[in-house]
């Protein structure tokens, strides 16, 4: 959330201001969970030499791009454990148009449905639909086997949206000044 | 302390404002979490709109789509302000970027960025008592039947037999099928998560049970000054209220779009609750709903009286002390 404050403070510095540490809460957690993918699991391994890109959204969702254009995406630790427990994960169509910004799909935990939303334009291949079995993979290994969705798109044409993005490092940055 | 303002509006419609504050304000601990519900205060507003919190309550019963429509504008203006604060903060980047850490902006320049900053929407509560809806959640989008659709629609309630017939109506909240109706308290909550301490979903929705449960003790009447002080607990993990039979006086679905809430709780005034248990409701087969007249007889209370105690009840957990009710009979809310 942009403080008043803030706005002036953007105008001279580029390094977020740190913010003051947080003892372990229930609620959420951020420094005690990994948000880096799982190597182990298919949005990894996809490709022999690995996702060409990982990028993360301001509202907590992961992209994996690899070299062909297939990108994975999922919601991170963090947004898992904010979430609780996942009862419900809502999937898109496979054969989807989806535009950046496009919802496509929804994790539903304690009667409460949060849209997840996809950063770039691209076309769905399918949901993951091992999640309509086993919400809980969200929770368990959300980086990993509780990928969300798998798209195709053109990095060239997405590139301009691809920037906006976090890396790793930004994403864990942006954690701390957003509690 | 109250203060009541009357204002006749333009179009005639009867709008009453009045302002209540709570004098006292304690300091939330260090390590607050959602699970602290003995607390008073759950949250705290860590933003400046969010320190008021609008009552919105429509006095004439209505049809669900309209309430719905209401919503989506409220929801649409939380939506909007947050994509124009994300590009007033790329820009500002952008230019720091730009000028090596050594932009600045202008006074003017930066008035008028506080002033759109301040813009942004209050929280926003608005209660509404329906006309007959059967409402389902996502978790029914794919196993919704045109043969359990009919049945529902051509209901015909035990009591109140002169209702119009129920309509069925998709939402895109959490959870499956519910009911509202006349004699239900609807509450939609608008509100942005992140204007909040420490404030994920899934303490919101412990806070709306919370609230739901503190205003089922607290609850008055005109006529009695004695308080309800009906004792409600929770039903294994399950979201939602219920009395000490297990039996639910409150449901809660809501829908969260990029940590912009909406939807919320309905509780049971004094509806047929024909409606409710003659179908699986809320995905709990053998769950039977009540409601307060069922388990107070004598109990008098309007449906009005219930949503100003839950606001007031909400704001209290959510550490907000000033509360600005409107009243409105919807009128002027289409006009557009």
């Amino acid at each position: 959330m942009l403080s008043v404050a803030a706005i002036s403070r953007i105008a001279v510095r580029t390094a977020p201001r740190a913010a003051p540490l947080r003892l372990f809460l229930r609620c959420q957690s951020s420094s005690a969970v990994q948000n880096h993918l799982n190597k182990d699991e298919l949005p990894f391994k996809f490709s022999a030499a690995g996702p060409k890109l990982v990028k993360y959204t301001k509202e907590h969702e992961w992209l994996a791009m690899h070299a062909d254009g297939t990108t994975f995406l999922g919601i991170t630790d963090y947004a898992a454990a904010a979430l609780g427990d996942a009862t419900y994960i809502e999937l898109p169509e496979e054969g989807t148009a989806v535009e950046a910004s496009d919802s496509i799909g929804s994790v539903e935990s304690v009667k409460s449905a949060s849209e997840v939303y996809v950063p770039v334009a691209g076309e769905i291949i399918e949901g993951n639909t091992e999640l309509e079995a086993s919400p809980q993979l969200i929770n368990s290994d959300p980086m990993g086997k509780g990928w969300i969705a798998k798209l195709k798109i053109d990095e060239k044409a997405n590139q301009a949206a691809l920037d906006e993005l976090f890396s790793l490092e930004q994403y864990e940055e942006f954690l701390k000044s957003d509690e | 302390m109250y203060r009541n303002i009357r204002i006749a509006s333009n179009r005639g419609s009867y709008i009453s404002r009045s302002i209540i504050s709570k004098a006292w304000f304690r300091p939330l601990s260090s390590d607050a979490t959602c699970d602290k519900l003995k607390e008073d205060k759950i949250t705290e507003p860590v933003a400046p709109c969010a320190k008021v919190i609008r009552h919105l309550q429509f006095t004439e019963r209505m049809p669900f789509q309209e309430g719905l429509a209401i919503q989506e504008k409220f929801v649409r203006a939380n939506l909007d302000m947050k994509k124009l604060q994300s590009k007033i903060e790329q820009k500002l980047i952008q230019l720091d970027e730009e000028y090596g850490g050594m932009a600045s902006i202008n006074d003017s320049e930066k008035q008028l960025l506080d002033k759109i900053m301040e813009m942004k929407p209050n929280p926003t509560v608005l209660t509404f008592e329906f006309v007959p809806t059967y409402t389902g959640g996502k978790r029914i989008k794919k196993t919704m039947s045109k043969d359990l659709q009919d049945k529902l629609e051509n209901f015909k309630p035990s009591q109140q037999v002169d209702n119009p017939k129920p309509q069925f109506v998709q939402v895109e909240r959490g959870g499956e099928i519910t009911f509202h109706g006349p004699g239900q308290m609807v509450a939609y909550i608008i509100l942005d998560l992140k204007t909040f301490e420490d404030f994920p979903a899934r303490c919101f929705i412990s806070v709306i049970e919370k609230a739901t449960a503190n205003t089922l003790k607290k609850l008055t009447t005109g006529s009695n000054p004695a308080p309800l002080n009906m004792s409600t607990t929770k039903v294994d993990d399950k979201t939602g209220v219920w009395t000490e039979n297990g039996e639910k006086i409150a449901s809660i679905g809501v829908h969260v779009r990029r940590s912009v809430t909406s939807h919320g709780v309905c509780i049971n005034v004094s509806p047929d609750l024909s409606y409710l248990n003659s179908f699986e409701m809320c995905g709990t087969p053998n769950g039977l709903a009540t409601s307060i007249e069922n388990e107070r007889p004598g109990f008098n209370v309007s449906v009005q009286d219930v949503s100003i105690a839950f606001v007031r009840e909400l704001a209290k957990l959510l550490g907000i002390d000033t509360v600005e009710r409107m009243q409105t009979n919807g009128s002027d809310m289409m006009e557009e």
